[in-house]
């Protein structure tokens, strides 16, 4: 008897419940598409780059270190929390390091989108599906980048203000706490007040709560905007935040925030969640409730509006279609199809209640460090967490660093985040991927060089430029080859170097 | 007894309002192109189907779906001029919108105010093209389906066979009316079987006829100069690859342009009204809701056909809201139950002659409205200044007199128009993407991207002179090819071999 008791123990160790299967899947597929979620932009060599600063100076910088264009200005250090956890992890794993922090925290966050629609729903099948087609839909923004933390602070946040509204969470404390942590990793942290927005407004027009007997709800809120002015920039994290997304033409400059491109199969599977949301209200017998219908509404307008909302989409709607789907699916019982599915989620539902889980979630978290510790290249490809040649001026900077040029370099902005991490503090850079920082004269300046539009050599000469660093083949690169002030010192397959001539 | 009713007059008010939307300047590149194969049709008396406006695709054999859209738009434009042609646009678009009205459900004044919403959505494509037909057969096809549904009479489903003859001659846009049939098809199958009951359900037997109608409409499409080929037409369109880097309409959506938003907005609206409502949808209204849905964030060209089918939905759940809600009002707060009460005293108030009065001058004023819009937009002098703003027209009078002749490289957006100005240069492209396929047009955005060596290029299609705009081709690249500028404007630059 006793030994029986012993297997079933055991057994419920080890034998993975789905979520955790679910978990494995994503944090694999995560690792695996290591280069790719490296490689996108060139953002993650200027997080590592400001990590390691605030660890050797132990200070948050408040103005500009990075460029000569705009050296000593205010900046503020919206991602400051995220950086410092990307160098901490490089200082001790290398990339491969950040590769793993990045892909624990998307499968994280995802988990938390199967974990909440189970919750909601008590249907794990249906639960799954919505997380995997959250997946697919997300997954085009898997990057190594701070955006990472503000999808599983936003699966959070959701999930708490959910448990609020149906009465199973009583106090609010834990929301100024996640905010203080959330406005110090992402400048995104507007978007958890958003949700909650949401849900007040909401729950005020269903008349769940009222002002004056429900002031936990309230506090939640308000204690949260008070906290999220506990920054290293105080009140000028929002004017940043506010600022950079009122303004049309760096919004419409950064490719992350244009809209989708459904002509893309890589957005079908967000595609295919707004058709399901159409249809999941749609065959609905009960109404929506209001704090569901704008959280849907609005993040769909949000990811519609732009591309990067659609992670945020994917942790916020998802627990929303699958609770609805699952009311519509009971709704049917008396069709033998439905009534047999029923039965059979009951029986995996009994199951999963016996298991503990957790178990392999954790070897595989372990095995995936050690394994990349140890050398093993663990991507699809199999070319490890590296900056690919192909997308950065990898070999050219090996040259500029035996050759170092003098004075101001103009460069490709995709890569600015790059030579940064390859060459600051002995260089600077002329741009970089923090647009909201650039703002929009110096990005119109840039805009107006690579162009060759009107007066793009006053821009090299007013900044004093004595080499150019761009992609092989640009249209400036042909330019500057014409020219009799510019020699091309260096070339390879991705990059070009000018040198200016005296 | 006032002369007209109510529900009459807010219609004739919201059909003159989008009347006044939809009269613009007729200045589509696309149009020329049209204009000049309906007068070839008619001059030669044969549908022109064998193309000798370009000199890349001379005498290959061209599937003119929109022959009899061509031909009916050089009738107008050679009886109206430019008058004719923004005139037909705008009554094309009425006409769409009109068939939507019928559809809708609930008081007369919130069905014009959905109908005016439909009309901006919609106004994204209203352009002197065949397409504009399109438009106003999906949205009568979307309509008899209705009457069907509601009636159960086959006599409204017999006219979709005239319907479909005559869109398979005025544009390959028919096969949005086979997958909208398909789609109720598909729609009542689902009310079957998910045991959802509405009043419009149709019986079996009714899907059945609904089916055999749908076959039939697809066979009579064969009824057209090119027969069978004119199945093939939405595959060969939709599978130029080029095609969304070259024409806007075929891109998805970008909602950070003001004029595409209101797509967003009716979309979101229709799913928090179906959200709100406690009562499931219609299977034969949800199916084309997703199917369109779809159709118009792939390609913003049918977002047209969206609100064609959205907006319908949109009034009849928004007016089984505001009924609810007014009710729960009426009998919780007293104020508004007496200001519906005296709302409606105050109409029946007014005396007959003094309503028939106002009615009379707001519709004449709208009219006034309606002919000085289509003064103003066809005006000579302002036709030809945005002429000039936006097509090379110094460079072809230039061009007329000059001695430069053979192969013309020419920017794509104005293929059209050349072909209709310049009349003995052929194009090197235009806006024909089936005609000139992925081989054609790859090489024209690899060239215009600095992909395809100019130098090369112009040897590939022995190009004499090049018509482009300023800024397109970098001085030092003209330069180094012994190219020369004989020509340049604001709008346009002509560089020579």
């Amino acid at each position: 008897m006793k030994n029986k008791d012993v297997v079933q123990r055991l057994l419920a160790v080890f034998i993975p419940r789905l979520g955790e299967i679910f978990f494995i899947a994503i944090f694999t597929a995560a690792i695996s598409l290591g280069p790719r979620m490296m490689n996108v932009d060139g953002d993650l060599g200027r997080h590592i780059t400001l990590g390691n600063y605030i660890i050797d100076s132990r200070d948050i910088p408040t103005e500009d270190i990075f460029s000569f264009t705009k050296a000593g200005n205010p900046l503020t250090p919206h991602e400051w929390f995220s950086d410092l956890l990307f160098a901490m992890i490089n200082a001790v794993a290398g990339l491969n390091g950040v590769i793993w922090l990045t892909a624990l925290v998307i499968a994280g966050s995802l988990w938390l989108v199967y974990k909440y629609s189970l919750n909601l729903s008590n249907m794990s099948l249906i639960a799954l599906l919505g997380a995997v087609l959250g997946a697919a839909a997300s997954s085009l923004h898997w990057l190594t980048r701070p955006h990472i933390f503000t999808i599983l602070l936003a699966a959070l946040w959701t999930g708490e203000l959910e448990k609020m509204r149906l009465g199973i969470r009583k106090s609010w404390l834990i929301f100024p706490f996640m905010m203080l942590i959330w406005v110090n990793l992402h400048g995104a942290f507007i978007a958890g007040l958003l949700i909650w927005a949401c849900y007040f407004i909401g729950m005020l027009l269903d008349r769940q709560i009222s002002l004056r007997n429900n002031q936990s709800f309230l506090w939640a809120g308000i204690s949260s905007i008070f906290i999220s002015l506990i920054n290293p920039d105080g009140i000028g994290i929002w004017k940043t935040g506010l600022g950079f997304l009122g303004n049309q033409y760096l919004v419409s400059h950064t490719a992350e925030y244009l809209p989708p491109d459904f002509q893309q199969l890589a957005f079908w599977p967000f595609l295919i969640l707004i058709l399901c949301s159409i249809v999941v209200f749609g065959l609905s017998k009960k109404r929506i409730a209001f704090p569901h219908l704008l959280i849907v509404g609005g993040w769909t307008i949000l990811a519609l509006y732009s591309a990067r909302n659609i992670p945020l989409y994917v942790v916020t709607v998802i627990p929303i279609l699958v609770s609805e789907a699952c009311g519509i699916v009971c709704d049917w019982k008396d069709s033998i199809l439905v009534d047999k599915f029923l039965d059979f989620q009951k029986k995996i539902a009994t199951t999963e209640e016996s298991l503990k889980g957790g178990f392999w979630s954790v070897v595989s978290v372990i095995l995936a460090i050690v394994l990349l510790l140890g050398g093993s290249k663990l991507d699809f490809q199999g070319i490890g967490n590296e900056f690919s040649k192909e997308v950065f001026p990898v070999e050219a900077t090996e040259w500029l660093d035996e050759n170092p040029p003098e004075g101001n370099g103009f460069n490709y902005f995709p890569w600015g985040g790059y030579l940064l991490y390859r060459f600051w503090p002995e260089r600077s850079v002329f741009i970089d991927g923090q647009t909201d920082f650039y703002g929009e004269e110096l990005t119109r300046e840039y805009e107006r060089v690579i162009t060759l539009s009107d007066g793009w050599q006053d821009v090299l000469h007013d900044y004093q430029i004595e080499w150019v660093i761009m992609p092989a083949g640009s249209e400036l690169g042909s330019a500057l080859d014409e020219s009799d002030f510019w020699n091309e010192a260096y070339q390879d397959q991705t990059t070009e170097i000018w040198i200016f001539r005296d | 007894m006032p002369w007209i009713k109510e529900e009459k007059l807010y219609l004739i008010i919201v059909l003159l309002l989008i009347l006044i939307m939809a009269v613009r300047t007729p200045l589509e590149t696309d149009m020329w192109w049209h204009l000049r194969a309906g007068e070839e049709t008619l001059r030669t008396g044969e549908v022109y189907s064998v193309d000798t406006f370009s000199f890349t695709r001379e005498g290959t054999d061209w599937i003119n779906h929109s022959w009899l859209s061509q031909v009916v738009m050089f009738l107008t434009f050679q009886s109206g001029s430019y008058y004719g042609i923004s005139v037909w646009v705008g009554v094309c678009a009425v006409l769409s919108m009109l068939f939507i009205y019928l559809q809708m459900k609930g008081h007369p004044l919130l069905r014009s105010a959905v109908l005016l919403f439909a009309a901006v959505v919609s106004s994204v494509v209203w352009s002197p093209r065949p397409q504009i037909h399109t438009l106003v057969l999906f949205s009568l096809l979307s309509y008899l389906i209705f009457k069907y549904r509601s009636t159960k009479q086959i006599g409204y489903l017999a006219w979709s066979i005239p319907i479909f003859i005559l869109w398979g001659n005025l544009h390959g846009g028919y096969v949005l009316g086979i997958i909208l049939i398909g789609s109720v098809i598909v729609g009542e199958i689902l009310n079957k079987i998910l045991f959802m009951e509405f009043t419009d359900n149709l019986a079996w037997r009714h899907i059945g006829i609904l089916s055999i109608f749908m076959a039939v409409s697809f066979l009579v499409v064969l009824v057209n100069p090119f027969g069978l080929d004119m199945w093939m037409i939405p595959f060969n369109t939709v599978g130029v690859e080029t095609l969304q880097n070259l024409i806007n309409e075929w891109a998805s959506p970008d909602f950070h342009q003001a004029f595409q938003q209101p797509m967003l907005w009716m979309m979101l609206g229709v799913f928090s009204l179906i959200g709100l409502s406690k009562k499931s949808i219609d299977g034969a209204e949800l199916l084309p809701l997703i199917v369109f849905s779809w159709a118009a964030l792939a390609a913003r060209r049918n977002f047209g056909p969206f609100a064609i089918i959205a907006a319908p939905i949109f009034s009849k759940y928004l007016t089984s809201l505001i009924d609810n809600w007014l009710n729960i009002a009426k009998e919780k707060i007293k104020w508004i139950k007496k200001f519906l009460e005296k709302s409606n005293q105050s109409n029946e108030d007014l005396k007959p002659c003094f309503k028939n009065l106002i009615n009379l001058v707001l519709i004449s004023l709208l009219l006034v409205g309606v002919s000085w819009k289509i003064i103003d937009v066809n005006d000579k002098e302002f036709v030809q200044q945005a002429e000039r703003k936006f097509f090379p027209v110094a460079a072809v009078d230039w061009l007329e007199t000059s001695e430069i002749k053979g192969n013309m490289f020419n920017d794509y957006n104005w293929g059209g128009y050349l072909i209709w100005h310049l009349r003995d240069t052929p194009v090197f492209v235009d806006g024909r993407t089936d005609l000139f396929g992925d081989e054609i047009l790859n090489d024209y955005v690899n060239v215009i991207s600095g992909q395809f060596e100019l130098g090369d290029f112009i040897e590939k299609y022995e190009i004499d002179f090049l018509l482009v705009r300023p800024g397109l081709i970098p001085v030092d690249i003209v330069e180094n090819n012994d190219l020369e500028i004989d020509f340049e404007d604001d709008v346009s630059v002509i560089i020579k071999r």
